[in-house]
């Protein structure tokens, strides 16, 4: 077990900087999570760390050693590949036992510690076959049976369950949870679902074209985004933008634009009378309106599309040219084409710059 | 499935008489659109492979020579004499020499030099199209070439053999005409089987490499444990294409030392030739032949064993 550390770590392929500048400083013990859109570096960040990438420029610490120039097989850590990479030839308890006969331990140990892998992950029965023979959950297992036995400083994970089937992925996020509370080993994870960011991590890098946007616990992420691109990218459905303009009247700040909206807010924001801003609101922030007097943070809208999830009901909403998601509780009680009218919550809405996207409440 | 049977069907028909309504109306099934468009391929195929095949035991069952006026039945004395001819028995353990030390030699420089290739980070095409080079020789050049640069009188290679020592001709002496042709033959094919090997080596997936690599793999352990173990097949495939080649090979041979000297060098393909074209004894070369398809189905069969059985 091992804190780990980048220091001003870049990553150029050729002309093209992929990593810029990754600061971050990773707990003993820790679950934490990088997150991101294909093409933002989280990937690239790992496999820095796990020694199959060079180093443009900074650091890599694992516990205090330095391992910028380390082989792989020195840094004592170990990994988990979006297609499992298991040995093709091996059955699973020689591609667990691998690793255990690289390092010369003896084969009673090896026997050991593959069962025990064996057990926790529920692939006893499985040890003497092939991969080929084993389902895509099966193999996964496999592939954290073949990192857990080695006992590393700290596990890395690379986009684990991505082959998986939805309901399987959810299964195995929870046993990969659970796993590392008993293990409580360093956990660096990647994804680009925002769901297992939410779910799996202490804490979330969030990152973007190879910078970090924001790194923070799951529940500060989604109540207080750095940017607009965090705002968008943690949560599902994800937040509703509305560009606005900033208006004093008698004393009061309201967000106004040209499709009629109007929303009263606490926050003065002097300095941005007359700016155009961009407003957030979450889904789950917006409820139905039921009194037919018009008040403050109402909203006439007309409904365009409603999915029925069950315990919950999305409906796809517009006025103007604007749209919105709406969140409701329950079973739908609209149908396409009706006019509603939904109220916003006047306590729970972001604010964002129109030209950076950083957020403008603190 | 249909297409199979309408095929099978007219063959059981025709002792029939011709005259038969089912016969016809069988025939007029065989004449489906499918079957219609094969027909073009399957007579090409049928007089290239099947008519001379057969025409292939036909004559290995006559008293067949080019100078004679008529073929007449011989039965199975060719095949009788096949199996008792010293001389086919010599061939067969020249060509095992052959085939086993200079496939051997190939497969380890081959594949040593796949691997090279393989791990070198620039420049891999220019060094790849170097070591193409003799492939792309036609054998019998390669003959001429080896042939001039082994020369006694004037060759360079034995210029230089002869300044550590060794003063004999090289293709007229029984201890080295062998190994002589065998280095030919490894000198033009080690190429083919590092270019098979390393288009292998370069469709591997990187992920399970990258693995061994952060299990704690050395190269050499990384070799031993996943790249030999997952390119054996690719390995198996040149080997199977060569060996089969081999089988049928006389061009450098036929060139250096014509099989000599004392038939130290007459693999089993060039006393084919001469059996035929020398000898003019069809028959005799008939039998010949089919034997060495025979040797060369078995082995192709035990290689794809190999590759399958695993």
């Amino acid at each position: 077990m091992a804190t780990v550390s980048f220091k001003n770590v870049c990553k150029n392929f050729g002309d093209q900087e992929v990593v810029k500048n990754l600061n971050l400083e990773i707990e003993d013990q820790e679950f934490i999570v990088l997150v991101g859109p294909s093409g933002c570096g989280k990937s690239t960040s790992l496999r820095m760390l796990a020694g199959l990438e060079e180093i443009t420029s900074g650091d890599i610490l694992i516990g205090d050693t330095k391992v910028n120039d380390m082989e792989p097989k020195d840094r004592d850590i170990a990994m988990v590949f979006q297609n499992y990479a298991l040995y093709p030839h091996m059955n699973v308890y020689d591609n667990m036992a691998f690793g255990l006969k690289l390092r010369k331990h003896s084969a009673s140990e090896i026997e050991r510690q593959v069962n025990e892998a064996a057990t926790i992950l529920g692939i006893e029965h499985l040890l003497e076959r092939k991969p080929k023979e084993l389902s895509g959950g099966q193999r996964q297992r496999v592939a954290i049976g073949r990192a857990i036995v080695r006992e590393p400083k700290v596990f890395l994970m690379d986009e684990p369950l991505s082959n998986l089937d939805a309901k399987l992925r959810v299964q195995m996020r929870a046993e990969l949870a659970k796993l590392h509370q008993k293990l409580k080993t360093t956990c660096i994870y990647v994804t680009h679902d925002q769901t297992e960011a939410m779910t799996m991590g202490d804490r979330i890098v969030v990152m973007k074209d190879g910078v970090v946007q924001q790194v923070a616990s799951p529940s500060e992420l989604y109540n207080s985004p750095n940017n607009i691109f965090v705002a968008g990218f943690i949560g599902s459905p994800a937040m509703n933008f509305i560009d606005c303009k900033v208006k004093q009247h008698n004393g009061q700040t309201y967000l106004v634009n040209e499709d009629g909206f109007s929303y009263l807010i606490d926050n003065q924001l002097a300095d941005y009378n007359d700016k155009e801003v961009v407003f957030g609101i979450r889904p789950e922030d917006i409820s139905y309106d039921t009194t037919d007097t018009p008040k403050e943070n109402c909203q006439q809208v007309r409904v365009d599309v409603v999915e029925n999830l069950g315990a919950e009901t999305l409906l796809y909403v517009s006025f103007g040219e604007q749209s919105v998601v709406c969140r409701f509780m329950g079973a739908p009680k609209h149908s396409v084409g009706n006019n509603i009218n939904i109220a916003l919550n006047p306590n729970r809405y972001y604010i964002f710059d129109k030209e950076t996207g950083n957020s403008l409440l603190k | 499935m249909s297409t199979g049977k309408s095929l099978e069907a007219p063959a059981q028909q025709q002792p029939q008489p011709s005259g038969s309504p089912k016969a016809g109306g069988r025939f007029k099934r065989l004449l489906t659109t499918e079957n219609l468009m094969l027909a073009p391929a399957i007579t090409v195929l049928a007089s290239i492979t099947i008519f001379p095949f057969l025409y292939l035991i036909y004559a290995s069952l006559m008293d067949f020579a080019l100078a004679m006026d008529d073929p007449t039945f011989a039965g199975l004395r060719n095949w009788v004499r096949l199996f008792k001819d010293p001389a086919i028995a010599q061939s067969w353990k020249v060509t095992l020499i052959y085939a086993v030390v200079g496939l051997g030699l190939e497969v380890i420089i081959g594949v040593g030099v796949a691997l090279l290739l393989y791990a070198t980070p620039w420049g891999r095409n220019i060094f790849v199209t170097l070591w193409m080079l003799p492939i792309f020789v036609a054998p019998v050049v390669a003959g001429l070439l080896g042939w001039f640069m082994l020369n006694s009188s004037y060759g360079l290679y034995a210029w230089v053999l002869q300044l550590v020592g060794i003063n004999t001709d090289i293709f007229g002496n029984v201890a080295t005409a062998l190994p002589a042709v065998i280095l030919i033959d490894v000198w033009e094919w080690t190429p083919l089987i590092t270019l098979i090997v390393l288009s292998g080596l370069q469709s591997l997936p990187s992920e399970p490499l990258e693995a061994a690599e952060v299990d704690g793999a050395s190269y050499w352990q990384k070799l031993r444990y996943v790249i030999l173990p997952l390119s054996a097949r690719i390995i198996v495939v040149a080997m199977l294409i060569r060996s089969m080649d081999i089988m049928r090979f006389i061009d450098t041979i036929f060139i250096t030392t014509a099989g000599g000297p004392a038939d130290s060098t007459k693999i089993i393909g060039l006393r084919l030739f001469e059996v035929a074209f020398r000898f003019m004894d069809i028959g005799y070369a008939a039998a010949i032949g089919l034997s060495m398809l025979f040797v060369t189905i078995l082995l192709g069969q035990a290689f794809v064993k190999v590759m399958y059985g695993r």
